[in-house]
């Protein structure tokens, strides 16, 4: 068990070597690598990602890990075969920025489609990525088991369907209409109870 | 030139509505004839209207059925030139019961449709994404090169009819707008993976279960039945007890008045509890109650309104609710091209922020029957209004209204102790004019 920021002082990924002086760092590295993705620490397994130990700590996945893992050595590697380099690096900057400024809790349903009306500025800019890395996100966050991370990245989904028409919705996901007439008048059907005013 | 139709209605539309009218000729109808006529008269076939009807359903709504199975859209020029009886006859289609009703509706449902983008104005990141006009479309246009190129020829033919509504879209597609841009421009998303992702329902179905469920669980409870329709593979996702049962939880625990489900009145049923147990729609839009009135004018030797002169007056009240049981509503004379995004800043600002007319409130239902309470700093108010039942067919294609739509204003009292028993020592009960109906507006903003 590491002695959670015992000097009081933060490490923000100053590693040289893999070895920190004050300690209280972790290395996640991963194994499984399909992006390759320069960072300033590779090594000759996966990429590491050197962190805080408060920071790594808001993945119950990895905090889990800590516990069962009560040796004393400094660094300790957490392998995250399921997740992408790139998803990592901004599952890291999340949580580092949680730290400094934690996430307000998003309301249910939610009051706004534009996520920088319920949420923090900073939050709602680090969502506004690409369709393929939100979704991504929203899986590590469920791997890794990041509450307020798989809370903004699904807040952020929904705010992209709120309020739109199907066909909207259709366009926004690149979805294709494969209803047959016939599904569709069903469907049409059953929803009866909460047609379009 | 979509755009000069566009204000010409907007304008049309602000010029009938003002609060006190002083018209020498005293017809209010003449006006709008001449403005409506510069609208397009478009009487594309059946073909047409089912490729591209989708996209302006929020535009231009409306489909009749003629007698030999055809369908065209009906405008205000082809309005006013129908028989009585037809008009009629298509507005109690629409569940009105008179022809100025339906005139009325039409109305106002324009303005939440032209007032597209106002309300992120006072936000920052406004800014930023404005830039990019109809980028959602381009998404379509750009990102779908697959097999399906139909889709591409119309996502390009939607880009330039699109331009009109884009306000509303870039609103809407914020969070997806940097990323529509990056994968237009990038090249790597793999064109098989992308084929199967579409056909599979969309990144969206590429997540587990119950992640999806949580991702819905932050939509108003009425945008779950669009969801269905995306399609099938979305459907499957809406179509279950386990989510009717959610809604229900969310609605009726939080709306009625003893707060239980009652679910065995419904035959074990959540669904239909959803379809005939009554309810208020909360967010997604709100309940507006227009009243009119003429006037006629009484001279004196201080007027100096001409001979003649016909005072009309109009007055809306509006009602937002919430689902947990609080109301925003407010008695002004601004239309609701004001009030909604007026609406949508108190929305925002959370409980106890102020505007000029809008206040807070609660309320409750016990059957059909919706109490409101609402409190001015002078004094205190109580509706009790009731829900209009909808038995009639939907027809969905044709622009039909929904249930829980329409409220009948019941009762109107005022209290300055806020209580409303009949033993109270300063209530006071207000004469409810006849016909008066709070209709759900649809709004992408609230």
């Amino acid at each position: 068990m590491f002695p959670p920021g015992e000097s009081g002082e933060r490490n923000h990924c100053l590693v040289s070597g893999g070895r920190s002086k004050h300690g209280s760092f972790l290395l996640i590295s991963l194994f499984a690598l399909r992006l390759k993705f320069h960072f300033p620490q590779v090594s000759n397994e996966g990429d590491d990602f050197p962190v805080d130990i408060e920071v790594a700590r808001m993945s119950e996945l990895v905090k889990g890990m800590l516990e069962d893992d009560n040796d004393d050595e400094e660094v300790t590697e957490i392998p995250l075969p399921n997740v992408k380099a790139a998803v990592l690096r901004k599952v890291i900057e999340f949580c580092q920025h949680y730290q400094k400024e934690p996430m307000t809790e998003i309301e249910k349903p939610l009051k706004s489609a534009q996520m920088a009306e319920v949420v923090q500025k900073w939050y709602a800019d680090f969502v506004a990525v690409e369709q393929v890395l939100l979704f991504e996100l929203i899986l590590a966050a469920n791997y890794m088991d990041i509450k307020p991370l798989l809370d903004l990245t699904c807040a952020t989904v929904a705010s992209m369907i709120k309020g739109k028409t199907p066909e909207e919705i259709r366009k926004t996901f690149n979805i294709a209409n494969d209803f047959s007439p016939e599904e569709e008048a069903q469907v049409r059907e059953e929803n009866k109870w909460c047609e379009e005013p | 030139d979509a755009d000069a139709e566009d204000s010409e209605e907007q304008g049309l539309f602000e010029q009938d509505n003002n609060t006190v009218e002083v018209d020498d000729d005293g017809v209010e109808g003449d006006s709008a004839d001449s403005g409506d006529a510069a609208r397009p008269l478009v009487d594309d076939g059946n073909e047409g209207n089912v490729n591209n009807g989708h996209e302006n359903v929020d535009s231009a709504p409306l489909y009749v059925q003629s007698s030999n199975g055809d369908s065209w859209e009906l405008t205000w020029p082809i309005w006013h030139m129908l028989p009585r009886n037809e008009r009629r006859a298509i507005a109690t289609r629409h569940g009105m019961k008179t022809i100025g009703e339906f005139e009325e509706y039409m109305i106002l449902t324009k303005a939440v449709d032209d007032s597209g983008g106002t309300t992120g104005e006072n936000f920052d990141n406004q800014g930023q994404t404005s830039t990019d006009d109809g980028s959602s479309s381009g998404l379509a246009a750009a990102s779908l090169k697959s097999p399906a190129t139909d889709w591409i020829g119309k996502a390009e033919e939607e880009e330039d009819d699109d331009d009109d509504e884009s306000d509303s879209s870039v609103e809407d597609s914020l969070p997806s707008a940097k990323s529509s841009r990056a994968s237009s421009d990038s090249n790597a998303m793999d064109l098989d993976d992308h084929l199967e992702m579409i056909r599979l329902g969309g990144l969206p179905c590429s997540l587990p279960d119950e992640i999806l469920q949580k991702v819905f669980s932050w939509l108003p409870v009425d945008d779950h039945a669009m969801l269905a329709m995306v399609s099938p593979h979305w459907s499957r996702f809406t179509r279950c007890e386990s989510l009717y049962r959610t809604l229900c939880q969310r609605i009726y625990l939080n709306q009625s008045k003893r707060k239980t489900l009652h679910v065995a009145r419904f035959g074990n049923s959540y669904r239909k509890m959803l379809e005939m147990r009554p309810r208020v729609r909360a967010g997604g839009g709100l309940y507006v109650l227009k009243y009119q009135q003429v006037i006629k004018y009484e001279r004196d030797m201080f007027t100096d309104i001409p001979a003649g002169a016909i005072l009309e007056s109009v007055y809306y009240r509006y009602l937002y609710f919430f689902e947990d049981g609080r109301v925003l509503y407010a008695l002004t004379h601004a239309t609701p091209l004001e009030m909604i995004p007026r609406f949508s800043r108190m929305i925002l600002s959370g409980d106890g922020s102020r505007d000029k007319w809008g206040v807070w409130g609660r309320y409750q239902i016990a059957k059909d029957v919706v109490r409101v309470w609402v409190s001015h700093s002078w004094h205190e108010v109580c509706f009790q209004l009731k829900v209009v039942p909808s038995n009639r067919v939907l027809h969905y294609d044709s622009g039909d209204r929904g249930v829980c739509t329409t409220m009948a204003l019941d009762m109107h009292m005022s209290s300055v102790s806020g209580n409303f028993d009949d033993d109270s020592q300063d209530l006071v009960k207000y004469e409810i004019p006849s016909d008066c109906y709070f209709r759900y507006l649809r709004d992408r903003r609230l």
